[in-house]
């Protein structure tokens, strides 16, 4: 068990796989907490036993489960041979959360150690959720020490953005995290995170920056930025930020935080874009000059 | 009939919008806008209610005849019923 610091917050964790994550939580550990934010344990194993429970939701594949402790439990078995291939029992805040995986979980190539990484990513912008804080799907990077979010859904081309600025600024620009930064308001402030879940690169860095600007990209012949108007803004910001089919909460908890987002003015632009050195030079004058369609 | 649980309504820089949250972003991943007179009805939607009580609440809050507020209110549980937000 080590406690790595992650957006203010201290986790214990029990990693299954532990060379790896020894490596990918480096950045991030500090001394062992005994009152920590968020307790989280990883166990592949052999077989897979689901617990007694009162039936929430079932769907296809999926079950969720309330036990007798109060806790939650979500499983998924395999189409084939109807194991349970991974199973998250969990406190509804998410404070304490156990993911069982079986050792032969192999789905579109991605063994244990993938799913690990994930279900612990997603436990993680659950209980940062939980606690007022969001993680944003998407490449983040810091300008002279401003965080912008660049949002999309995967395979748009965000990490190949990011990856233009730090071509085109060099060392002032600075990457936060290529996939799941976390953004936290501190006394009416927006500031953006590394965490160490970063999707398929290990590009994020343990900083912390003022939040800039959130742009949702998408592909296009010409580069282009406008302000993105406020209904489109809460569309793609509710289809980028949490908000589980298994957890009513923490989509209600999404909205607070789309609000607040927009209480405290935070820049939401709208960028057309092509993969080309102008492509970053029409987004940085657009977010840092102001000059917008 | 009501409108299925699962959204949060809320105002968001003067727009009235219905986010979908839990199971309901399984089958809608959208956002629902709402004038005033929707977010009214919505409201009153929330708990199992008839058309004629719609009618009736939409006749005392609004100046508008009969015709016109039972259209209204037609249209808007038809747009209900087509996107499956409505459990009648």
């Amino acid at each position: 068990m080590r406690t790595i610091c992650v957006a203010g917050l201290y986790i214990n964790i029990k990693s299954a796989d532990e060379a790896f994550f020894s490596s990918r939580f480096k950045d991030y550990e500090c001394e062992f907490s005994q009152n920590p934010d968020m307790t989280m344990k990883t166990e592949v194993l052999n077989h897979i036993t689901a617990p007694e429970g009162e039936i929430c939701f079932q769907q296809n594949r999926v079950c969720l489960l309330k036990l007798p402790n109060g806790r939650f439990c979500r499983y998924l078995k395999c189409t084939k041979t109807n194991e349970i291939v991974f199973m998250i029992t969990y406190t509804a805040d998410y404070s304490n959360v156990l993911i069982e995986i079986l050792d032969t979980l192999c789905i579109d190539g991605l063994g244990p150690t993938n799913y690990e990484y994930m279900y612990t990513g997603f436990m993680f912008a659950n209980r940062l959720t939980v606690l007022g804080g969001t993680v944003l799907h998407g490449s983040s990077i810091a300008l002279d020490g401003e965080g912008i979010v660049f949002s999309a859904n995967s395979g748009t081309g965000k990490s190949t953005h990011t990856n233009l600025w730090r071509q085109h600024f060099g060392e002032r620009a600075e990457i936060i995290n290529d996939d799941k930064p976390a953004i936290k308001i501190e006394k009416g402030k927006a500031f953006v995170y590394g965490t160490p879940w970063s999707g398929k690169t290990s590009l994020n860095n343990n900083v912390k920056h003022p939040l800039k600007a959130v742009v949702f990209l998408s592909r296009g012949e010409q580069n282009k930025i406008k302000t993105m108007d406020a209904l489109n803004a809460v569309l793609n910001l509710s289809r980028q930020l949490p908000n589980p089919f298994y957890d009513s909460e923490i989509g209600t908890k999404t909205v607070d935080f789309i609000k607040k987002l927009y209480e405290i003015n935070t820049p939401v632009y709208d960028l057309e874009c092509n993969i080309s050195d102008n492509a970053v030079e029409v987004s940085y004058n657009g977010i840092f000059k102001g000059e917008l369609l | 009939m009501k409108i299925k649980d699962g959204f949060i309504k809320t105002e968001i820089a003067d727009k009235i919008v219905a986010i979908p949250v839990g199971a309901n972003t399984v089958d809608f991943s959208g956002v629902v806008v709402l004038n005033e007179t929707a977010a009214f009805l919505w409201d009153l939607m929330q708990t199992d209610t008839d058309k004629q009580a719609l009618l009736k609440a939409v006749l005392s809050e609004y100046e508008t005849d009969e015709e016109s507020a039972l259209s209204d209110i037609d249209a808007f549980l038809q747009n209900l019923r087509d996107k499956d937000f409505l459990c009648e």
